[in-house]
């Protein structure tokens, strides 16, 4: 089996997947894209902190990113999203987010296809690129991995009766928050049955509040479950972290509760209608007794 | 107060802002029976730009049981409210919470409403007592045409000089017989009264203006597809700058210009003109004393650049730096007015500096110009000056400062200056003879 390769070469062994098993029947985790491009726009969305855990499993990728508890990120790549996946137990482990990203744009804006590998524990993730329009050039790039620290699991309460779900037109809603007062402090997001349906309030600048609201009836709404009314307030830069997201995102989902833990889903589509998804968990400020 | 407009005229009166926020800081909104005016200053107060929106240009308009009202309002928030204005179908503007707070509510495609309060500063007006309609010198132009005129000088410049005859109108970038810096290009921009739709102009004139508020106007007119009236009477009268469309917008911008003595400015405003009224009160209205004192007062409050005491009136000059403070070399006393030809600029520090002509002819060998002030002065060649040569200033002084004593003079170095002196001396000698200047002294320069 080790001269397999010379075996495909002399042309007696044709199938080109047998190549790979044996080379890398070893590997965790062996996975193909043939276009990258929804898959770099989805790193660079989540692209805010140092470093990114990876988790593989049956069900798919994850990558994980955080910041100091108060904002995570988690990329969700299916099985059959991948032009090939295999996976060998459940391996998980770290890399620097934006090395991962950086390499990735190698070829700048060229498509390419990637294969991604990684051994085992200790072992380095390897990333092979090659671009669609040059035969000629590839690019093999090794990242560093770290132990893993286990990411923080959030969870909404999904019987909680004051589960509220919006989703909404992804365009749509990156035009609204984009023209939210940047020099804002504050976010404060109402969602309620009644009027108004939908509303976030900045605060925070001197001399001016201003707020959007969206009807529920508006035709970017695409679904709207409101119980209770949720009223929550999130630091503006933490919201600021998932604008890369949304810009590119086509759904948006918005899920919260009374405890003020903020989900947001982002659909991203690549050209084949084939969907990754990013989700957010972004935490509520407190509200101080007396303010 | 309360008034609300459909999409396209709340468009309008977002590009209104836009054009206000570039004239002054601060927003002031008021309404009558007429309708709305919004009114901006700028900091020196050498402009007002107004501009009303009649009544009919609303689908409701409400006023509170006083009969008008009036507020002041920070122009940035105003801003980022209006900043948008693609998807909005309607707008309301109303004065709530006591008269405490300016709501601008809109509503906007797919049934978005954005909604902002922004606080209001306090209910003073600005006032003028210009009268507006006496000019006797009037041009009407299209926007395009004077968007031309504007766009042909280097968006850098900060004065303009409309020459006005009854044959022609020249604009220009510089003020005849003004010492200007090596480096620095005259443009010159001459049109013919049958490019202009309406062009009365009696006797010439020559005004020189500050042209950041002309643009800004300038701006709005295009948006709005309108003509713009000029109309002026001569150096130092107020120059006044009319939009009018369909009677429904009226606007006006009333830019104060040059005084005939003054050569050059950088900024240059006229308060007499201009009051602040509180709205309550409307009979107080507090004017500026005397133009001399308060321009000087509020000058120096408002601005770094150096002034001229128009006390010490013999010499008036100022220095044209509008953005930096003045580094000026340290006093010199009076200059002996003389029979030579050269010119000893006063070097400063930055090469890009427009210097300034003495005017005057008289001089007081005692008399000491006030510290900071840029000075030009002939003398003699022959005649060893009895003060400081230009590189022995300091260049670091602080305008404030009181006069500055004089460094000692070198006597050797006095009497080098004096047999070389050309070569210690930038000499400037303008080609083109101005009929504002006054010759001092013949040319008697052999080399011309």
């Amino acid at each position: 089996m080790q001269h397999s390769k010379l075996l495909y070469e002399k042309g007696i062994i044709k199938n080109r997947r047998m190549l790979t098993q044996s080379q890398y029947e070893n590997y965790k985790l062996v996975c193909r894209l043939e276009h990258i491009k929804t898959f770099y726009s989805s790193i660079k969305a989540i692209c805010f902190s140092d470093f990114g855990t990876l988790q593989a499993s049956e069900d798919g990728l994850l990558i994980t990113v955080e910041q100091g508890k108060s904002i995570q990120a988690t990329l969700f790549i299916a099985p059959a999203f991948f032009a090939e996946f295999k996976v060998d137990g459940a391996p998980s482990f770290s890399v620097k987010i934006n090395v991962l990203a950086e390499c990735l744009s190698l070829f700048g804006l060229s498509d390419c296809s990637i294969k991604m590998l990684y051994k085992g524990e200790g072992a380095p993730l390897l990333l092979l690129l090659e671009p669609h329009d040059d035969d000629q050039v590839s690019t093999e790039c090794s990242i560093k991995t770290t132990n893993v620290e286990e990411p923080m699991e959030y969870e909404l309460d999904l019987n909680s009766s004051s589960l509220n779900t919006i989703f909404m037109r992804g365009p749509d809603l990156s035009n609204i928050f984009h023209e939210l007062d940047k020099a804002a402090d504050e976010y404060e997001f109402t969602i309620s049955p009644l009027k108004p349906h939908f509303k976030i309030t900045t605060l925070g600048v001197m001399q001016a509040e201003s707020s959007v609201e969206v009807a529920k009836s508006s035709d970017m709404i695409i679904l709207f479950n409101c119980r209770e009314t949720t009223v929550a307030r999130y630091k503006c830069q933490q919201i600021k972290l998932t604008n890369k997201a949304m810009q590119v995102a086509t759904k948006v989902a918005i899920k919260t509760d009374a405890s003020g833990l903020l989900e947001m889903h982002f659909m991203m589509q690549s050209d084949d209608q084939e969907e990754m998804y990013v989700r957010f968990f972004i935490t509520p400020l407190l509200e101080l007794d007396g303010n | 107060m309360k008034c609300t407009l459909e999409g396209g005229n709340a468009r309008i009166v977002a590009k209104a802002i836009q054009s206000l926020s570039k004239v002054g800081k601060e927003l002031f909104i008021e309404a009558d029976i007429h309708g709305l005016r919004m009114r901006s200053i700028n900091p020196t107060q050498s402009a007002v730009a107004s501009i009303c929106f009649h009544r009919c240009m609303f689908d409701t308009f409400q006023l509170p049981p006083s009969g008008d009202c009036c507020c002041k309002i920070a122009m940035k928030p105003c801003l980022g409210v209006f900043r948008n204005m693609k998807q909005v179908e309607h707008c309301e503007l109303s004065i709530v919470c006591n008269r405490t707070k300016f709501q601008v509510n809109l509503r906007c495609k797919l049934e978005t409403t954005k909604q902002a309060l922004i606080a209001i500063v306090d209910e003073l007006n600005i006032t003028s007592d210009v009268p507006t309609d006496r000019s006797s010198n009037i041009i009407r132009g299209d926007h395009k045409l004077l968007m031309e005129i504007s766009n042909s000088f280097n968006s850098s410049e900060e004065e303009l000089t409309l020459e006005a005859t009854p044959d022609s109108l020249s604009a220009k970038n510089y003020i005849e017989g003004a010492r200007v810096n090596d480096k620095f290009m005259r443009s010159q921009l001459k049109l013919k009264p049958s490019e202009f739709d309406h062009y009365q102009v009696a006797e010439g004139a020559v005004i020189t203006f500050c042209i950041k508020e002309f643009r800004a106007f300038l701006l709005f007119a295009e948006a709005l597809n309108a003509q713009l009236t000029l109309e002026f009477e001569d150096a130092g009268s107020p120059f006044f700058v009319k939009i009018k469309k369909h009677r429904e917008i009226e606007c006006l911008l009333i830019l104060s210009t040059l005084s005939p003595d003054d050569v050059s400015f950088s900024e240059d405003y006229r308060p007499r003109e201009i009051s602040m009224c509180n709205s309550t009160n409307v009979a107080q209205k507090r004017k500026s004393s005397g133009p001399g004192q308060d321009v000087q007062q509020k000058r120096r409050l408002a601005e770094d650049t150096t002034l001229s005491d128009v006390d010490t009136a013999l010499f008036q000059f100022r220095e044209h730096r509008p953005e930096r403070p003045s580094e000026a070399p340290s006093v010199q006393p009076a200059r002996l007015l003389a029979d030579g030809d050269t010119v000893d600029l006063v070097e400063e520090e930055a090469d890009e500096e427009a210097l300034l002509l003495a005017v005057s002819d008289a001089m007081e060998a005692s008399q000491i110009p006030p510290p900071g002030s840029t000075e030009v002065c002939f003398y003699n060649t022959e005649d060893a000056p009895p003060t400081l040569i230009p590189s022995q200033m300091e260049h670091n002084d602080d305008e404030e400062d009181e006069s500055i004593p004089q460094s000692p003079e070198r006597e050797r170095e006095q009497r080098v200056r004096t047999i070389f002196s050309r070569c210690f001396q930038n000499t400037y000698v303008p080609r083109e003879p101005s009929p504002n200047s006054q010759v001092y002294a013949p040319n008697s320069d052999t080399e011309d």
